[in-house]
């Protein structure tokens, strides 16, 4: 008999003292580290950095022994921002017992939900939206996980990266508002299935000045493998609201205050003004109605046809319906099907019964509700009117001549009133641009820039996502580029350096990271309120408030920026949003 | 009235989703799925999933090569490999060990392959007379000799079955993880793989 195998009886094997000399984990990662590919960017991210300085070759050398060096202690000093936030987790939280939490919801997938999260947002999962690993559908039901950040001490309490990434530069981003969603079922994670999402729906305060066009923000995924986030080609419909009672004067100075009111009133005149003369606009060449796409039925849902020569269907809430009813209706929906809608749910023994009358009514171009009643007991569907076969390939061939020549009516309404749009455009912008100037001219007068003068607005993002994961409602805004002189210090005398500080100002909602050493000052912008702090090993931030930052910005050829030491250690959110307020 | 329905068509039920078996409590997973997933962030956060699982790979590996530096490299080789393939772990309803057993078979065989060494099998005495008692065979010496001698003969899944499950003492729901097959499967198999074992040993005595 050939020898195949080498088989060993009762061969020694090793202790565990003996396999334990072979463990060694920060080799492993050293290892993994340096021969991390390019998309595999979550510690190599040093190696990538440093890459820029030197040629490829040099590059790749100086890298490995750049690394050891980095991860020395004595060296830190030397390490740039990037470099150091790269050697940290990408999502770091400062104090990990106040992390924010996330909300546990169970969501029955027949079912679908809405769900809202404590800072405003809300999630809209649709039926059937889970599948495993496989790609198999989830039936039951699934644990839905989701937080939501909406200002800087959410952001700074989860240590989410506030940065972006592009073609080798850093820009900071400036948030109306980032989610997070997992989602598992006993224990296995699930993903959001094929052809579903899940609407999203974020909700943050920004400060704008006055007068000043609402920021378009952009949706952003956290790509936790690249170590980035990545801007997404997710179409987000965004609304800014006025909060009441909510607008801040920095001056707090009455003729100010009267200014701005007047302002924005006038700003307001003129809107409404524009709002009436482009409704005039647009009624005056009426738009032709856009034909409604046929949809062939569906052999997974089903359908049923109703017989509306026996009165037994009653058409509801249609102003449409002319008097002779019966014989419209026979026009209208004779040979129609009736589809249950998708997200309907339905039990197929009503199939069965003879139900004695049914109630019609149109709640849009697709959808329809019946109302079906046998004495006492009534049910509800939506359904939508559906052909199959021939009837729907000439109803088909139908809308397509309609919808072209639908085009060309419309076509030609825009063409025709184009011109007048354009016009009242450009008169709107100009009455807009001359009040602004007589507004800074106003303000001006009284010593006040309007960049100084900030409303408080409710910005509200909705969008869809297909994945699970941190998903982010941002914008790109320009850097600061005042640099903070003098090393941080508290009053007990105690340094802050090798360390991190973070930094927030009030025209932008998100916050800077600083690592502090002498090669990397702290940045800010001197026409804003400033709060910057640093967290002590024992959970304690030491602040520098915004009226205390401006005295010290304003000091030239200082040493030292004292900051204040609280007595108490951040148990809590609530402690954080204490310390961290404007006030 | 004669009923105003008539039905077209009839609901096409989707078929009941399959439900994973948990192989740890609902608690461990999560646990161990929240460090999976800070070690996709962040390399470095691997670290407690290595601790807990580096001397079972060990052993693992080292029953297949009985050469104690080889199961050293050969388990740095299969860490490195879990660590760069983490993003693309994705939890199939089985625990995270037998990705990583399933990263180290295939770690061993592609050792072998290159090598064109003879591939080892650990085995104890023990382990050979359960097996014996499954086919209600003698375990005296001669039949246990005769038992390695057709073990021999496996094929290499074959004898990767057999191993997990008498050497080295395995469910069957953990092999068929490692191995990527239904539990079903796995029994089945590797209840044909002994009644030829048996037939052969009969024909050797």
């Amino acid at each position: 008999m050939s020898n195949n195998y080498n088989i060993l009886r009762n061969h020694k094997q090793p202790s565990s003292e003996d396999i334990a000399k072979h463990k060694d984990f920060d080799a492993l990662l050293a290892k993994y580290q340096t021969t991390a590919q390019p998309n595999q960017k979550r510690q190599g991210a040093i190696v990538r950095r440093l890459a820029y300085v030197a040629t490829a070759i040099a590059a790749a050398a100086a890298s490995i022994v750049l690394i050891i060096n980095f991860l020395n202690p004595q060296d830190l000093h030397k390490a740039t921002q990037e470099e150091y936030f790269a050697q940290l987790p990408l999502v770091n939280p400062p104090i990990e017992q106040v992390k924010p939490t996330f909300t546990k919801q169970i969501v029955d997938v027949n079912a679908g939900g809405t769900f809202k999260t404590g800072k405003g947002a809300r999630i809209v999962v649709p039926t059937q939206a889970f599948m495993n690993d496989r790609g198999e559908l989830i039936e039951g039901e699934v644990n839905l996980h989701y937080r939501a950040l909406s200002d800087h001490v959410d952001f700074f309490l989860a240590g989410v990266p506030m940065t972006y990434d592009s073609l080798g530069k850093h820009y900071q981003l400036e948030s109306a508002g980032i989610i997070e969603l997992f989602a598992e079922q006993n224990g296995a994670p699930v993903q959001i299935a094929p052809n579903k999402a899940i609407e999203v729906e974020l909700v943050a305060e920004i400060y704008l000045p006055d007068g000043n066009e609402a920021p378009k923000f952009n949706i952003y995924k956290l790509d936790t493998t690249a170590r980035e986030w990545v801007s997404q080609d997710v179409k987000n419909i965004q609304s800014i609201e006025d909060i009441a009672n909510a607008s801040q004067n920095i001056n707090n100075n009455n003729p100010v205050n009267a200014l701005r009111s007047e302002y924005a009133s006038d700003l307001a005149a003129i809107e409404t003004a524009a709002a009436e003369r482009l409704r005039a606009i647009e009624v005056s060449v009426p738009a032709p109605a856009e034909p409604i796409k046929p949809t062939q039925s569906n052999s997974q849902r089903p359908s049923f046809e109703l017989k509306f020569d026996d009165g037994s269907v009653i058409i509801e809430d249609d102003p449409n319906t002319p008097e002779d009813e019966n014989e419209f209706l026979k026009q209208q929906y004779k040979g129609t099907l009736w589809q249950i809608a998708a997200n309907t749910t339905y039990d197929e023994r009503d199939f069965q019964i003879k139900w004695d009358v049914f109630h019609l009514r149109k709640l849009n171009n697709r959808d329809y509700e019946i109302t079906a009643t046998k004495g006492n007991r009534s049910i509800k569907w939506i359904v939508n009117p559906v052909l199959t076969g021939a009837p729907y390939q000439r109803a088909l061939a139908q809308y397509e001549q309609d919808y072209a020549a639908w085009q060309q009516q419309m076509n030609a309404r825009d063409a025709q009133l184009k011109e007048e749009r354009d016009a009242l455009q450009t008169d709107i912008k100009q009455q807009k641009a001359a009040l602004r100037k007589q507004f800074e001219t106003k303000l001006a007068s009284l010593g006040v820039k309007t960049d100084d003068l900030l409303t408080k607005k409710r910005v509200i993002n909705r969008f869809e996502i297909n994945n699970l994961g941190l998903w982010a409602c941002d914008r790109i805004i320009p850097a600061v580029e005042q640099q903070l002189q003098g090393k941080l210090e508290d009053q007990f005398g105690n340094e802050y350096e090798q360390q991190v500080a973070y930094l927030v100002n009030k025209k932008h909602n998100t916050i800077y990271r600083y690592y502090v050493s002498k090669n990397n000052p702290i940045r800010f912008d001197e026409q804003s309120d400033n709060l910057l702090w640093v967290v002590t090993s024992d959970n304690k931030i030491a602040v520098l408030k915004p009226t205390d930052f401006k005295k010290v910005a304003s000091q030239k050829q200082k040493k030292t920026v004292k900051v204040n030491l609280l007595d108490q250690p951040i148990q809590k959110e609530e402690d954080a949003r204490a310390v961290l307020s404007w006030q | 009235m004669f009923s105003n329905l008539q039905i077209n068509r009839t609901l096409v039920k989707n078929e009941p989703m399959r439900v994973f078996k948990k192989a740890v409590s609902e608690e461990a997973v999560l646990e161990e799925w929240a460090e999976i997933q800070a070690a996709q962030r962040d390399a470095a956060m691997f670290r407690p999933l290595y601790d807990r699982y580096f001397e079972s790979i060990y052993r693992f590996v080292f029953r297949r090569t009985a050469d104690e530096e080889l199961a050293g490299d050969l388990c740095s080789q299969v860490f490195l490999k879990a660590i760069q393939k983490l993003d693309t772990y994705q939890f199939k309803g089985v625990p995270f060990s037998s990705w990583l057993f399933r990263i180290a078979a295939n770690e061993v065989a592609q050792h072998y392959r290159q090598t064109q060494k003879t591939r080892v099998v650990s085995t104890d005495d023990s382990d050979l007379s359960d097996m014996m008692d499954e086919m209600e065979e003698n375990d005296d010496e001669i039949h246990l000799s005769n038992l390695t001698k057709v073990l021999d003969t496996l094929d290499v899944k074959d004898l990767q079955l057999i191993e997990m499950r008498f050497f080295e003492q395995r469910p069957f729901k953990e092999i068929a993880d490692i191995l990527d097959m239904t539990e079903s499967n796995a029994k089945v198999k590797t209840y044909r793989i002994l009644e030829r074992l048996k037939t052969k040993l009969i024909n050797l005595a």
